[in-house]
């Protein structure tokens, strides 16, 4: 068993307290409501509290007060955050200057998401990428789907569009899930509860007939992950009827 | 001198343009196709006026000063951003962000140094749209990462500007300019850029991420941010 040792004695919000809604303005900048449920951590009154978001080399910072007395600012304009990305959030509870607790790269719910998602597992970039219409970038500290901004009609057929549902969604969790346990080799025994990987492979089990993710040891055949990502793509359009949706989209389009 | 209204390469003049970077990186030798600049086909008007002369700059940070002026009152989103614009200002500068070399032959480098990238993780090293965006940060305290030529990305620019953490920090810029910047010959103390040195500029960037696991490095200023680096850093101090 691999155990972390904390030097800092800093403290570890969980993600599931903190929630974030951005919202794009028409003229592509964004702002944002935070609700920060600090109660019963034991954190002291005094200590002030700072909201964080970033997104490359961006970076805005936001104080919300203290933690006896939460005041969410006035303005949360992410006017020095590039138009089209989705930031990240962190949010710190600091006393003269030391960190006591925090919780980082807490991913947003956009525009685009569900609003019925109680988690947000793929935020959604409208961002200009030339001839390509969508892309996953895993390049950052989470997966994002990235469409082509300039494409007319992209936002709605994001949301609502049966075929692109069908044709882009299960390609996303395979290679979300083929980046966890094949490029990462990540084992869940050993990370964050709450990190995006653990929040991935929790969601995979929770499709129907999809068991336990085979093991990190590197013993374990690579031929085991290879099905158990296979059985997960089925699952998922079991579940969400992709076949279906995609036949019935092409027969209302005739 | 004169002066010419800055305009931006269109989708056509961008593919010409990387089409040119590409060929000088196989090795061609031809001259910049300076023609897009003012050809309808491949450039276009910006929205506003904005004059421009060609002319040399001694370092980046000069350019920023130059352009900043010209830009003056110009509406904040025709310039943050705009890629087609920072394409153009590129190959109007070329022989400066991309000197001939004694030989004949030019090095561009990557692409994303003259035309910004659509990746932000590359953004800000284009070599004018980056370094504008440090000025627009510190203007003349950002001197440490811009004191290069134009067509140089320090090692301070590109140690500090590519992590949000540390280059959205003034503090650590104040800190970093007090340690390694040579003030008395405006460029940065001898050493202070290269390796793993005690003291130099990779150990500041990891003591720095480590003090960012125990401390809020917003609300720490500099003075006591000095004080909290190891004595490794001392001798910088001194100098």
């Amino acid at each position: 068993m691999i155990r972390k040792l904390n030097y800092t004695g800093r403290r570890k919000l969980p993600r599931a307290n903190l929630g974030f809604q951005v919202h794009s303005g028409e003229d592509g900048v964004s702002s944002f409501w935070a609700s920060l449920s600090l109660r019963g951590f034991q954190l002291p009154p005094d200590a002030e509290v700072f909201v964080e978001a970033y997104r490359g080399a961006s970076y805005m910072r936001f104080p919300f007060g203290t933690v006896g007395n939460l005041v969410m600012p006035e303005n949360t304009i992410l006017d020095q955050i590039p138009p089209g990305g989705v930031p990240l959030f962190r949010v710190k509870i600091v006393r003269d200057g030391r960190l006591i607790a925090v919780a980082d790269r807490i991913v947003p719910h956009t525009d685009a998401d569900d609003p019925k998602d109680r988690l947000c597992l793929l935020p959604v970039e409208f961002i200009d990428l030339g001839d390509i219409v969508w892309r996953l970038d895993l390049s950052e500290d989470h997966p994002v789907l990235q469409v082509n901004a300039g494409i007319e009609g992209i936002r709605e057929a994001v949301r609502t569009d049966s075929s692109f549902f069908s044709l882009v969604y299960p390609e996303i969790v395979r290679q979300v899930l083929r980046h966890i346990l094949l490029v990462e080799n990540y084992g869940d025994e050993e990370c964050d509860p709450d990190d995006w990987q653990g929040n991935w492979l929790r969601f995979a089990q929770a499709l129907p007939g999809v068991s336990r993710p085979p093991s990190r040891n590197l013993l374990a055949p690579l031929l085991d992950k290879e099905f158990w990502i296979e059985a997960a793509v089925q699952a998922f359009c079991q579940k969400w009827r992709v076949r279906e949706r995609f036949r019935s989209h092409g027969e209302e389009g005739r | 001198m004169t002066s010419y209204s800055v305009r931006m390469l269109n989708d056509e003049g961008l593919v010409a343009f990387r089409t040119y970077l590409r060929g000088l990186r196989t090795g061609e030798t031809t001259s910049p196709p300076r023609e897009m600049l003012f050809s309808p086909r491949q450039s276009e008007a910006l929205s506003a006026q904005i004059a421009i002369e060609q002319r040399a700059f001694r370092s980046r940070i000069d350019f920023c000063e130059y352009i900043s002026d010209a830009f003056g009152e110009t509406p904040y989103q025709l310039i943050e951003g705009n890629a087609n614009l920072w394409s153009w200002l590129s190959l109007f500068y070329f022989d400066q962000v991309c000197p001939l070399r004694s030989d004949g032959s030019r090095r561009p480098g990557m692409d994303y140094r003259h035309i910004p990238s659509r990746d932000y993780r590359y953004r800000h090293r284009h070599l004018l749209e980056g370094a504008y965006h440090v000025y627009q940060m510190y203007g003349m305290d950002a001197a440490l990462l811009l004191c290069s030529a134009l067509h140089n990305e320090n090692s301070f620019h590109h140690e500090l500007a590519g992590r949000q953490g540390l280059i959205t920090n003034p503090f650590i810029i104040n800190v970093a300019t007090d340690l390694y910047y040579d003030i008395r010959h405006n460029r940065p103390k001898s050493g202070a850029g290269r390796g793993k040195a005690p003291g130099a500029l990779l150990r500041f960037v990891d003591v720095i991420n480590q003090l960012d696991m125990t401390f809020d490095l917003f609300s720490i200023q500099p003075r006591r941010l000095m004080e909290l680096l190891p004595a490794e850093f001392d001798s910088w101090k001194a100098r």
